[in-house]
């Protein structure tokens, strides 16, 4: 992909965390669609 | 707006300052990219521990929300044993590349094991009294001693031993022996490593009250 191995493992991280970044916020949507379930009457 | 959430956009600019703006050590090369990892996530576990005991202190002094308290505290601990867990595979890491081997029982790695130790017996503990009326009230108990031990395993010991494990931050001579980029990054990343715990933490607490309400309600029917 390019000569820098650093640039290579940043690219690496990067996509990992952006993964992580999606789980993490779908969670959080899922847990507050519950809550406001769960507030209804 | 939750300012937990800030997490989303910090840790991409933390790991490009981490992995290419950072200059490498001196002596350690490239391998010293660690820190910006390793120290965050210790430091994390760290306030974790903390805010378990807080939540432990508060549970066992007022009477208001005992269950979420409890709940609070044992998120906390939980969070706190992950971070502890990753802070010891990074520092094992580190070990090899700087010492040459995985593990030396040297005084901070020894020390670090037996804080965890403490937080596996309060995991144990907390799951053996599932069924016990005054589960909260005991585990809490059992928290704010594992906290009263842990500045005397994380600060204390390490330093009365002779150890190979530098002492950057907190050191005899009160200054930080980091140049201003490596120490400008290693600040960004403690932010937003502690911004990821509040978020999760945060996340587990909200599980947590919706389960309680899932509870009242069912006794309710």
């Amino acid at each position: 992909m390019t000569s820098n191995p650093l640039m290579t493992l940043m690219t690496v991280v990067m996509i990992i965390w952006i993964g992580l970044a999606l789980f993490l916020y779908r969670l959080d949507r899922r847990v507050s669609k519950i809550e406001e379930e769960m507030n209804e009457p | 707006m939750n300012i937990y959430r800030l997490v989303f956009i910090f840790m991409p600019v933390v790991i490009y300052m981490a992995l290419i703006w950072a200059p490498p050590a001196a002596i350690l090369g490239d391998a010293s990219r660690i820190l910006y990892f390793h120290v965050p996530v210790a430091w994390v576990s760290i306030v974790a521990f903390l805010v378990a005991g807080i939540n432990s202190i508060i549970l066992l002094v007022s009477e208001k929300n005992r269950r979420e308290r409890e709940f609070m505290a044992h998120n906390s601990a939980v969070a706190g044993m992950v971070f502890i867990i990753l802070a010891l595979i990074t520092g094992s890491i580190w070990a090899k590349l700087s010492w040459g081997s995985y593990w030396n029982w040297d005084p901070r790695e020894t020390s670090i094991v037996i804080l965890m130790l403490i937080y596996i017996a309060y995991l144990s503990l907390y799951s053996s009294l599932k069924d016990n009326p005054n589960r909260g009230s005991i585990s809490a108990v059992y928290l704010i001693i594992a906290m009263i031990t842990m500045p005397f395993l994380v600060f204390i010991i390490p330093r009365i031993y002779p150890s190979l494990h530098p002492d950057t931050i907190i050191n005899q001579e009160r200054k930080i022996h980091l140049e201003a980029a490596m120490r400008i990054t290693l600040f960004a990343s403690i932010v937003t490593f502690t911004l990821l715990y509040g978020y999760i933490y945060r996340l587990m607490n909200r599980i947590s009250a919706l389960e309680i309400k899932a509870e009242e309600k069912h006794y309710d029917i």
